[in-house]
């Protein structure tokens, strides 16, 4: 099967595909990077590749809050999801905003009971010297607001909760 | 083996000793009973046990240590037995005598003897008495903290202010200098009140590199009490233990003999009965110091089932049914064969100060092969909550010498995944591979004195990139809907997830 994913990188949209090629074959791109690699899966879950003639091992799964948990040889990651153009991190769409990244809540834009449309702006967040603009994502009125201005948050923290709006 | 002494019992435990408990008294053809908080109902240490009781509650102090619904467990269950593991109510003089009153047998030591060495002043003494070397210190706080900053002096800095009725580090401080001792004092006495609801501190000199190897004892119904050689747990973080070996690098035959027969000295003082853990420091003179004794099975006896071949769990049940030492153990050589090392599995971000970490556990993949064991408690889809020990597994191997162990445990920490959650895994794999650690040179000191080991990970290469997506085209479980907490079944996730996952895309090829 061929996958296609946008990780945040530092901050970065990083877009990262994969494209079967044939009987274990891959091609793998990795922003602007190619590789061709082989790979297999194996009977417990985990992924054998090679790449340059080293063999590594792998597994991964996809967390509730879009971060996907990978665990490489004796090394581990959770590697986030690009937020998209202005789009908040997590799942916009059930109307819970996360932290795409740990770092400082600069503004919060609105308060609980406000409607909100889903192109509004609704908090801007702060890491690695960047801002980052979180929209609401869908259209409704906001539930929970337990971050203020201010605040050090983890990344997949939540920020907000925007209740859809009837239709 | 013969008719088992217990027809069923009840574990009073939950986790991965829970688990391993009842796979022992299952081999011996003794039934098992679980018991289990309101959110624990189906959890890896219910399923292994025959049946189950609901003791209700959520947090340890509403479910695991209520003693009268756990009498009450054992008796509607028909129990007749009753295994406490470790934690909990396990080193509780009164549970046992409580379990005694009903016609319970509690498989551990008596309350008595319990009841001495959970005091660490009575234990110094009992050590005293047995002619046992003990650290040098203070035990006979009257309260008085400038009387305590006199005898500080006499002790000399470093030294340690300790909780007598404390363990886990709770209620400990080392005070390096004179002028922090009167502020860390009276830190310990509101830590101790408020977890042991006792006051009382001992003072005790701060060795320094020191090694913390125990000796593993057992003790039957009629005086005899053998030491099953020592472990090594010097790599410690906060005076919690993380990875275990046995035997010690550093212990050879004559250390060995000298102190398995304190520790045994110890136990028939006290006249202890059932397995138990004598706990010493060993300095870089070899010369050892008694520390405290621990009244039930350890978390780390693991290495010490791989290197004598017995099983802890069965001849702790069989001595508390009456078995004497001499005919369990006739014409065995307990002489330690080959070399096992264990890793706890933390669920906890050591880069933040080994922060638990809370959640679910979307995928376990857990290690076998030769020489693996592991005894774990969690499954997929199991909830790490933050009202117990984040401990989640431990992985044990056993090799033919020290380094044969340390590869096969790295081989098999490598085949090991936890996803979901933050844990130890990457900390442990850096650990096996420092030099210090490879020549076998420890001390309680070690993580202190390589506080790199618990950095955070780089920043995630290309190469993390690239497996994530071989890992999403070549297994379903990246785009897996996630496992929630408790219901793991289909429509409870909001449907976003199909909308904002690669899921959707996999079509799209």
């Amino acid at each position: 099967m061929s996958y296609h994913r946008d990780f945040d990188r530092e901050g970065e949209r990083l877009a990262v595909s994969a494209q079967p090629l044939g009987e274990h074959r891959f091609r793998v791109t990795v922003g602007a990077t190619e590789h061709e690699v082989s790979a297999w899966s194996l009977p417990d879950g985990r992924v054998r590749f090679e790449l340059d003639g080293t063999l590594h091992e792998a597994i991964a799964v996809t967390l509730p809050d879009g971060r996907v948990h990978l665990r490489l040889g004796d090394r581990s990651w959770f590697l986030p999801r690009h937020t998209g153009r202005g789009r908040g991190h997590g799942h916009t769409a059930d109307g819970v905003i996360t932290a795409p990244m740990t770092g400082t809540v600069l503004s919060v834009l609105v308060v609980a009971g406000q409607p909100v449309k889903s192109t509004d702006t609704v908090a801007v967040m702060s890491a690695m010297k960047m801002e980052h603009k979180l929209t609401a994502g869908i259209d409704g009125t906001v539930a929970e607001v337990p971050v203020a201005a201010g605040a050090t948050v983890e990344q997949g923290a939540l920020l907000l909760r925007i209740e859809k709006a009837d239709s | 083996m013969s008719t088992p002494p217990f027809r069923r019992i009840l574990v009073a435990n939950r986790g991965e000793i829970a688990v391993r408990i009842c796979r022992s008294l299952r081999a011996m053809g003794i039934e098992t009973v679980a018991v289990h908080s309101d959110v624990d109902g189906s959890a890896p240490h219910v399923l292994a046990a025959d049946r189950a009781f609901n003791l209700g509650g959520r947090d340890a102090s509403s479910s695991y240590l209520q003693v009268p619904q756990l009498l009450d467990a054992g008796c509607v269950s028909e129990c007749d037995a009753v295994h406490p593991g470790y934690g909990f109510l396990s080193e509780d003089p009164d549970f046992a005598r409580a379990l005694s009153a009903v016609g319970m047998e509690f498989i551990g030591p008596d309350a008595d003897s319990m009841e001495i060495l959970g005091s660490k002043q009575r234990a110094k003494q009992a050590a005293k008495d047995a002619e046992v070397p003990v650290v040098p210190g203070f035990d006979r706080d009257t309260g008085d903290d400038a009387q305590m900053l006199d005898e500080a002096r006499r002790v000399g800095f470093p030294l340690l202010i300790k909780a007598s009725a404390g363990g886990g580090g709770k209620g400990m401080r080392l005070v390096r200098a004179e002028a922090e001792f009167l502020e860390a004092i009276a830190a310990c006495r509101r830590e101790s009140q408020a977890a042991f609801h006792s006051r009382e501190m001992l003072l005790e000199k701060y060795l320094e590199p020191a090694r913390h190897i125990e000796i593993q004892v057992l003790g039957d119904h009629h005086g005899n009490v053998v030491a099953l050689n020592e472990r090594e747990c010097s790599v410690q973080r906060r005076h919690q233990k993380i990875i275990e070996e046995a035997p010690s690098p550093i212990v050879d035959t004559e250390l060995r003999v000298q102190m398995s027969e304190a520790a045994v000295r110890l136990a028939k003082q006290v006249g202890y009965q059932n397995a138990g853990t004598v706990e010493f420091l060993v300095d870089a003179r070899g010369s050892f110091y008694f520390l405290e004794m621990n009244t039930r099975l350890q978390v780390e006896h693991p290495v010490t089932e791989c290197t004598t071949g017995l099983d802890l769990v069965q001849l702790q049940v069989l001595v508390a049914g009456g078995a004497k030492l001499p005919d369990l153990l006739r014409g065995r050589d307990l002489t330690p064969r080959g070399h096992a090392i264990e890793v706890r599995v933390y669920a906890e971000d050591p880069a933040q100060g080994y922060l638990p970490a809370a959640g679910v556990i979307q995928r376990v993949v857990e290690p076998c092969g030769p020489g693996v064991r592991v005894d774990s408690g969690v499954v997929s889809g199991t909830e790490i909550g933050v009202q117990f020990d984040p401990m989640i597994s431990k992985i044990i191997v056993h090799g033919m010498d020290r380094e044969n162990a340390r590869q096969r445990l790295l081989a098999a920490l490598r085949e090991t995944a936890y996803l979901g959650i933050s844990t130890n895994l990457d900390f442990l794999c850096r650990v096996l591979e420092q030099p210090g650690f490879i020549a076998g040179e420890l001390s309680t000191g070690f993580l202190d004195a390589n506080p790199e080991l618990a950095r955070a990970s780089e920043p995630a290469p290309d190469l993390a990139y690239l497996a994530a997506a071989l890992c999403g085209s070549l297994t379903p479980s990246v785009g897996r809907k996630p496992v929630a907490a408790g219901d793991a079944g289909p429509g409870t996730l909001p449907d976003v997830w199909d909308e904002g996952s690669g899921l959707r895309l996999w079509g799209q090829a």
